[in-house]
Parts: structure tokens; sequence; C-alpha cells
């Protein structure tokens, strides 16, 4: 199984959030509460799973509101692994 | 047609999700194809969760030697199979809508088991049950787009049918997955997840809260336990997933890369809504009221 670097899994989640929000990534802001930016409970869920499929391995959904911001849920992840 | 048909999904809808064929449901499923959340006990398989599963329904039902039992919405059988099996049950029925199901079911050949092709609605009994289950089929009984007060009613009519087959006494545990009661519908329909599940996966159906539940059943039972499972069915949702993706070559071959796509999606999403509770999974043990 790939073992994926901080900064990797950073990048993945940007990518997910901004296709979620039909932002570009370079308006998003790591530090920023998912809740802030209006993501819908269920469009964090999909988030959760396209992170999922991008480790290769089960995450519980709870991590995006226990660990709620891009940087926060890269670094929960990365040291989860 | 039935009236109460018509606030629930059709046969069509049923037999269009169901009948996709038994050798792809086999794939990803538990050998006796149950397809509803299971019940784990600590690191327990997806069979043993099924059984147990299927033991805490025939538990709080009552089912034992000698009772008849009622299986609305029996899939592929595992539940009326086990209640003749295992509690030695004097007669089983299962009703499904699916053809599928039922010519599986009637393949069994045992002379206390029953399955008919039949809309619970419909369903004309020659004695009283003494037990009534009804596993991951509740999510059927409305159709997408009611108001609360429609659907309350399509769910008040099911209490009430069930009741009225049922001796005194008896009981009726049911399994559903549900929303939060203060669940925001039209929020979740705008959503493209919302859209997905309505138009790709479970064409006319919604969704109870337990209020409704409740509600609904209230002048004819009363509720005895009421679980609320989530955590199990994100678990079993996951163990789908998983098989489905192992075994991805010969589901494409048998239903195309479209509906395993869908299935796919499906089964990811709502474990993570299952992990945070937008999803709840209900199992409701009622008693038939005496007064
Ligand atoms: C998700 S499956 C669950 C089957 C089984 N109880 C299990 O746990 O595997 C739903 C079942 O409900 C049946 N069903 C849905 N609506 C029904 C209705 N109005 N009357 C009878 N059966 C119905 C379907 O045909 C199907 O067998």
């Amino acid at each position: 199984m790939p073992a994926f670097s901080e900064a990797e899994i950073r990048a993945a989640i940007r990518a997910s959030l901004a296709s979620a929000l039909s932002v570009a990534e370079s308006t998003l802001d790591d530090d920023r509460d998912f809740d802030a930016y209006g993501l819908p409970s269920l469009e964090a869920v999909e988030l959760a799973g396209e992170l999922e499929d991008f480790l290769g391995r089960e995450i519980d959904a709870e991590a995006i509101f226990d660990h709620p911001s891009v940087a926060q849920l890269a670094r929960h992840l990365a040291s989860a692994a | 047609m039935s009236a109460v048909r018509k606030v629930g999904a059709t046969p069509q809808a049923i037999q269009a999700h169901y009948d996709a064929g038994d050798a792809f449901f086999a794939l990803f499923l538990d050998p006796t194809r149950t397809y509803s959340c299971a019940l784990f006990n600590g690191d327990d398989d997806l069979d043993a969760a099924q059984r147990a599963k299927i033991d805490w329904h025939l538990d709080q039902s009552g089912v034992a030697a000698d009772k008849r039992l009622l299986d609305i919405g029996c899939g592929w059988g595992a539940l009326i199979e086990r209640a003749v099996w295992a509690r030695d049950a004097a007669h089983a029925t299962g009703l499904t809508l699916s053809a599928a199901q039922a010519a599986h079911v009637a393949s069994m050949g045992h002379a206390r088991l029953e399955v008919r092709l039949e809309d619970w609605a419909d369903h004309a009994p020659s004695a009283p049950y003494d037990a009534i289950t009804s596993v991951g089929a509740f999510e059927h009984f409305a159709a997408a787009g009611l108001s609360r007060d429609v659907r309350v009613d399509a769910y008040r009519r099911f209490f009430t049918k069930c009741a009225a087959m049922l001796a005194p006494g008896g009981r009726l545990s049911i399994q559903t997955i549900a929303y939060p009661a203060a669940f925001d519908r039209a929020a979740y329909d705008a959503t493209d997840y919302g859209a997905f599940v309505r138009e790709r996966i479970f064409p006319e159906s919604d969704l109870p809260t337990l209020p409704e539940i409740l509600e609904a059943a209230d002048s004819v039972f009363e509720p005895v336990i009421i679980r609320n499972d989530r955590r199990h069915y994100a678990r079993t949702a996951r163990i789908w997933r998983r098989r489905l993706r192992e075994r991805r070559d010969e589901a494409v071959a048998l239903v195309g890369q479209r509906r395993v796509d869908d299935l796919d999606r499906y089964f990811r999403t709502s474990a993570g809504a299952f992990d945070i509770g937008t999803l709840q999974l209900l199992r409701v043990a009622f008693q038939k009221r005496r007064a």
C-alpha cells in the first residue's frame, strides 16, 4: 500500500475541495474551516470518500468534522497512516 | 393497482433494482444474499453479522416453534429460511415484488416455507400471524416527493395492515434506513448526490424519520425497543463495496459498468453518511396494542 506524504494528501484534499465547491484551487485557504466554505455535509462525505480511494484505505467520515480544515485533515490523515 | 401501491415504489421500480440477477448480487453479498444492514458483535465477519441481524429480528418478533411468521420484503429468503430451520416455526411466508427472488425462495422447496410475489397491501392471509418482520423494505413504502402528512399516511396504512394480520399480542420487528428528524429534504434533493440516489439507485422511494414511524404506528402498535445502528451500516456498506471492487470485472460483465459504478458510489457515500449520522439505521420492535 503506497504511503503518502502530508503534502501529497494536502494536494489531494485541495483538489477534491475545489471541485466540490466548483472554485479554483488557488482561492482555497488551507486553514479555513470547511464549514466557512458552506460545504454541505453530504459533499464533505463525498470528499472523504475521494480521499479514501486516493489513500487506498477506509476513512471514518467523522474525520472531516474532527479535523475541519485542509491543513488539519492532511495532518491527521498523514499521521494516522 | 392498490391504493397503497400508488404512494410507494412501483413493482417496476423494485424489479429494476432487485432483478439485476442473482449472480450479480452473489458477487458482493454474503452467501444468503441478505441485502440489508448486518449486526456486528466484536469482529464478526459479514456472514456472522447477517445471521446475528436475522436472529435479532426473530427474537424481537417472537418467532418460535408453532408460530406463524410473515416477512414483508423477504429478499432471497434468508430470514424465513432460518425461522423454519433454526426456530422450528410452524409456517413462514415471505412477500417480495421481485420475480427473481420469489423464484429462488420457491426453489428451496420447504413445506413450511411459502413465498408470494405480492405487495403487502394485497396480502390476504388464511390465518393470523404471530410475528411479522420487515427488514430493509420500509425504504420503499413511500414514494419520493410526498408531503410529510401523505408519507405518514402511507406508513400508517402499513402498520394498520400489519396489526390486522397479527394475532392478539403479536409482535412486529422492522429495520429501515432513516433520516434524522430535522433533515432538510429539499436541500438534500438539490445536491448532486440526492439526485443521483433518487434517479439511479432507488427511484420512486423516500426515507422515513423515527418520529414519522412512531406517529404512524401509534394507534395500533407500541414500540418496545428502538436502536439506531448506523455504524453497523457503514461497516456493512464498506464490506459490500470492497467485495464488489474485488469482483469488478465479473460485475461489469453481468450488469454493465454504469450500474457497477453507481453502486460503488452509493456504497461509498452512504457509508460516510452513516458515519456522521446524516443517515440512521433503525431497528424497531413493536408490540400490537391491546387498547
Ligand atoms: C433491500 S431488499 C431486503 C430483503 C431482505 N429483507 C434482506 O434483508 O435481505 C427489499 C425487499 O423488499 C421488497 N419489497 C419492497 N416493497 C414491497 C412491498 N410493497 N410489498 C412486498 N415487498 C416489497 C423487495 O421486493 C425486496 O425483496
